[in-house]
């Protein structure tokens, strides 16, 4: 189960699983956001591919709006799959 | 007690969280330790999401899990009516700039990374993946 909520101005609360079978949601939740947007990880419990799709298509979304997107708090199994990914340099992962 | 559980699992997304319960119960019942869940639902999960979404075939998909020693063995058969060898998929560079990656493949190089073989068979109209995970105990 994934749950994403906004904490305050330009700060979302990623929370759950982000798996196949939660991503379309994710992304219809993430798309009305406007950035700079920063996701607070640290319930994020789970990522696959379906997942990472969703954080890249929010972050092409918010780079092609000249604004910008940052991942805070991410639980090292998560972190992980970005360096499987070889995303972790391409992201803002703090 | 047999050191295997094998269920039938409907051929749909909304299968997966019923699948993160099954690798739990497995875990649980074979005193393996709950560390290894993770790996082991993103393996199931994309090898089980790419023949949802990319496979030919009906009807349920079997999932099976065997542990011996040092290894815990996935299994999933799906009717196919032809070859869908996952392990043929073409590789993903993940040192390239995103934006001259190709779309998709992600999810098999993620199986490919965290397995110690990936196998694939197909005969008489059912696929096999197995994919074989480390375990240290």
């Amino acid at each position: 189960m994934l749950e994403i909520r906004v904490l305050e101005e330009g700060t979302v609360q990623v929370r759950g699983r982000l798996d196949a079978a939660e991503a379309d949601r994710a992304l219809a939740e993430l798309n009305p956001i406007p950035g700079p947007l920063t996701l607070d990880c640290s319930g994020l419990d789970y990522i696959s591919s379906a997942g990472i799709s969703v954080i890249m298509q929010t972050l092409k979304r918010l780079t092609s709006q000249g604004s910008r997107l940052t991942l805070i708090e991410l639980k090292p199994r998560v972190r992980n799959v970005f360096v499987y990914a070889g995303l972790d340099k391409v992201l803002d992962i703090r | 007690m047999t050191d295997s559980i094998e269920q039938a699992v409907e051929r749909s997304l909304s299968s997966l969280p019923h699948l993160v319960g099954l690798v739990r119960e497995f875990l649980e019942r074979e005193k393996l330790s709950q560390e290894l869940a993770f790996d082991m639902d993103l393996v199931i999960e994309e090898l089980f999401t790419n023949l949802v979404r990319h496979g030919r075939g009906g009807g349920d998909i079997e999932i099976q899990l065997t542990h011996v020693p040092g290894e815990v063995h996935v299994r999933l058969r799906a009717a196919e009516p032809s070859p869908f060898d996952p392990t043929t998929a073409p590789r993903v560079n993940v040192n390239l700039p995103v934006e001259e990656r190709r779309a998709g493949g992600l999810g098999i190089h993620f199986v490919r990374e965290l397995c110690r073989e990936f196998r694939y068979e197909w005969r008489d109209g059912v696929g096999t993946t197995l994919v074989v995970v480390g375990v240290s105990e």
